[in-house]
């Protein structure tokens, strides 16, 4: 594959339109949704305590020049200092990243190190009676809220058996719950895509040119159809990592997990602008990343996609 | 002048208090390093360790074990001696505190009248704006040490309660707070409370034993852990992650109870009520009457005569609460125990809106915030159903709290007639708070009753405790005549203990750090 420089510069292109449609967007929402000035000083406050913090702030000014400078404050990384206590806005989302990342990474694997398995199980045999039973069991897991599993992980395993601990993010043990609650959320669709994938690889000719020359079921199953039906799960993994991020967001509040979700969620409850925009500006590049590396594994996994120049 | 701190309660409360200074000061053994607390709160500071960032919980359930102020107002609503032993006011505007002697910060320096000063010109200075510690001490012009352990506050109007008030003042070490300034200081906070920080996380807060504290504890080590989720803080303490809960519901009690836990459950120093907005701020900035079916008194009477306030308090509230029938808690000073809450009778509701003319009953949308009391969705779900079955049809609409505040501060118009309200004593537990923030004296108000603003005016300047308290008690008595809301439930505080826990001891919210012990 050669580097292709005219692709890069497309991408960064759309990357900027991208972003400044979403901070744009969240800048006039989040006029909507109240004055963080009244927020910040409360129902016991006065007219003209209001009035010098809306002058402090610059909420005084108007909105069209509120939003010039946020965009040439933005340019310079420069999200302000958060309402809740002035710290800088953009160092305290990247404190939370890491965290944040790291749950997501743990779920993806959690997430395959399930799905894959059981759903070609599940997808090589679809009509055996307990594999109509598993895929029935699939079935009603996605339809579970995280949230819900999360809370039934946490009755079972922290405060019954007292296995593991349920809150906090110290050491590997604290890992498990909130990563298994995450992959929760992805686990049963792709396991249902992973065996859909398969069923129909197993009715290809390959498969059946493969069994002719004596491959065994496993070998059908493992080395000719399951590498064909993952493509479809890679593009899947990708394209949910958005769905990940929010689902962490559920995930962090429940396990105390100190990432970019939970701050989010404490941000907007409080009106901290500045903090909201950073965060988003963070997931919005996040996904945009991860889009871009999912489309670049693609065009490793699948050699039509090189060939086709897409 | 008699100090105020003798004159007030009498010899019972004055007793009381000496006991409570012996209490804290006594407590000077080293604490046990071996052992720690683990509290699950629902929020840490938002403003970390800035002691002026705000007011009340969350926050308070950390700075309690790092800060302390002048003054506590204890659960009668009687401020008591903390850094501050005795008061007195030497002329109607002017208070003096005297400071208790021998307090050292966690840094090692000196309580003195410095710590005090150098609060007051920061919540003066105008770089504090957004903190509410301002709104509670817009009253005071002016203060000065007199001596290094006394200092002198100037009042703009006589202030009967500033030894109250002043409880929002905490207190910082003034050459760190010089130097970190509010910034440094929110990540670097150093007070005289019974724990000094080690460090402060995104989701936890670490702290061990200061043992050169004036009121030292006997645990070496506590831990602050922010779980917003009041599922996983049951979960949490049931586990033994935690040892300590905060913000529980009714729903918990049984649950907690049932794994041989305990829940500590006290009065909150609110009412929960339906305001009934009476007056609006117009663009001229004037009170004006609003025209709504609630300026007739018999509406306003048949509203409260139309909900069962006693089946709340016992159904939803699991009878830990109790029906209220006016703006206060018994905590509350001035507090009315003659006025009793509105029986719940619907005949007599449904014969006082056909009396003032509308026999075919009202109908009205309310606009609520839920979520920020025990039970409070459903009591105002029950609300509503009460209603109706007196003709009074209420439709609930749910807002958010930042667009509650922005129609309470009138930037936005109600869309509903009505909306939820909640009658807050605290800080100071006093209840002229809500009754001045609640009249004709503040420009958001939603009622102006010229009988209450006269009576107001009469308690702003009354020093004698037993005439404030009877004229607190008259305002209660014309609220309850005239209602300008519906006055619902008192609020209560549930907080869940291990059972290792020993005397676990809390006062709106504000935890005895230092008389914790672990079994």
């Amino acid at each position: 594959m050669s580097f292709d420089a005219r692709a890069v510069v497309r991408r960064i292109g759309v990357l900027a339109v991208f972003l400044l449609s979403v901070v744009t967007l969240l800048f006039f929402l989040l006029q909507l949704t109240g004055d963080p000035a009244e927020v910040m000083v409360g129902d016991s406050g006065t007219p003209e305590q209001l009035e010098q913090v809306r002058k402090q702030y610059g909420f005084d000014r108007p909105l069209a020049e509120q939003y010039v400078r946020y965009l040439v404050n933005l340019a310079q990384f420069d999200f302000g200092v958060s309402f809740a206590n002035d710290q800088p806005a953009f160092s305290l989302v990247m404190d939370r990243v890491g965290p944040t990342l790291l749950l997501t990474f743990l779920s993806i694997i959690a997430t395959l190190a399930i799905a894959v398995p059981l759903g070609a199980w599940l997808g090589a045999r679809p009509d055996a009676p307990e594999r109509i039973a598993g895929g029935i069991a699939v079935y009603i897991a996605q339809g579970v809220p995280g949230f819900v599993a999360g809370l039934l992980m946490i009755q079972l395993f922290a405060v019954h058996l007292r296995w593991l601990p349920s809150i906090g993010h110290e050491g590997v043990a604290t890992w498990i719950l909130p990563t298994l609650t995450l992959a929760s959320f992805l686990a049963p669709k792709l396991t249902r895509v992973v065996a859909a994938n398969v069923t129909e690889a197993m009715r290809e000719d390959y498969i059946r040119t493969a069994r002719a020359s004596g491959a065994g079921p496993s070998g059908l199953l493992w080395r000719h159809a399951l590498p064909n039906a993952l493509l479809g799960a890679t593009a899947l993994v990708g394209a949910q990592f958005a769905f990940l991020i929010s689902g962490a967001v559920i995930t962090e509040v429940i396990f105390a997990w100190p990432g970019l979700g939970w701050l989010l969620v404490k941000a907007t409850t409080t009106l901290d602008f500045p903090v909201i925009q950073a965060a988003v500006f963070v997931i919005a590049v996040l996904v945009f990343a991860v889009n871009t590396l999912t489309d670049v594994l693609f065009r490793f996994i699948d050699p039509r996609l090189r060939t086709k120049g897409i | 002048m008699i100090p105020a701190f003798f004159s007030r309660g009498g010899l019972f409360r004055g007793a009381a208090a000496v006991f409570f200074c012996i209490g804290l000061a006594g407590a000077t053994s080293a604490a046990d390093m071996s052992q720690t607390v683990r509290v699950g709160v629902n929020d840490l500071p938002p403003g970390k360790g800035n002691p002026f960032s705000a007011l009340g919980s969350p926050s308070i359930y950390t700075w309690s074990a790092i800060f302390d102020s002048l003054t506590r107002v204890d659960d009668q609503g009687i401020a008591q001696p903390m850094l501050a032993v005795k008061w007195e006011n030497t002329d109607p505007k002017t208070w003096r505190f005297t400071l208790r002697d021998g307090v050292k910060f966690s840094n090692g320096e000196a309580l003195t009248s410095a710590a005090v000063i150098a609060g007051f010109e920061y919540i003066k200075s105008g770089k504090a704006g957004r903190s509410p510690v301002v709104g509670e001490m817009r009253g005071v012009t002016a203060a000065k040490a007199v001596s290094d352990n006394v200092v002198e506050f100037t009042t703009g109007r006589p202030d009967p309660i500033l030894p109250n008030r002043i409880a929002a003042l905490k207190l910082v070490a003034p050459k760190h707070w010089a130097e970190k300034g509010p910034e440094g200081y929110a990540t670097e906070p150093v007070g005289t409370g019974s724990y000094k920080l080690v460090s402060w996380d995104a989701n936890k807060v670490t702290l061990e034993a200061f043992d050169g504290s004036w009121r030292a504890p006997g645990v070496g080590k506590l831990e602050i852990i922010e779980l917003p989720e009041r599922s996983a803080r049951v979960q949490a303490l049931l586990s033994g992650q935690v040892d300590i809960v905060t913000g529980l519901s009714t729903d918990d009690i049984p649950v907690i109870e049932g794994a041989g836990y305990k829940v500590d459950i006290k009065p909150a120093a609110q009412v929960m009520s339906l305001a009934l907005p009476l007056v609006k701020k117009n663009a001229d900035k004037k009170l004006v009457d609003l025209d709504t079916p609630f300026k007739d008194v018999r509406v306003r009477q048949a509203l409260n005569y139309a909900v069962d306030k006693e089946g709340i308090a016992k159904g939803i509230l699991a009878g830990h609460a109790k029906a209220a029938g006016q703006g206060a808690t018994p905590a509350a000073f001035g507090y009315n125990p003659d006025v009793s809450p509105f029986p719940y009778d619907p005949a007599k509701a449904k014969a006082l809106l056909a009396e003032a003319g509308y026999a075919d009953g009202i109908s009205f949308e309310a606009e609520v915030v839920t979520g920020s009391f025990p039970g409070d969705s459903e009591i105002y779900q029950k609300m509503a159903q009460d209603m109706a079955a007196a003709g009074i049809k209420v439709t609930l609409r749910r807002i958010t709290f930042p667009d509650w505040l922005s129609k309470y501060l009138g930037r936005k118009s109600w869309e509903g007639q009505a909306f939820g309200m909640s009658w807050n004593s605290a800080p100071y537990i006093d209840s002229i708070r809500p009754i001045v923030l609640f009249s004709c004296f503040n420009p958001f108000t939603f009622t102006c009753d010229a009988n209450v603003r006269g009576m107001v005016i009469k308690a702003n300047g009354e020093f004698d405790p037993a005439k404030r308290k009877a004229i607190l008690r008259n305002i209660h008595k014309a609220n309850r005549a005239a209602p300008p809301a519906v006055f619902l439930v008192e609020q209560i505080d549930l907080f869940g203990l291990s059972g290792k826990v020993k005397d676990f001891k809390q006062t709106n919210r504000w935890i005895a750090y230092h008389d914790i012990s672990i079994n």
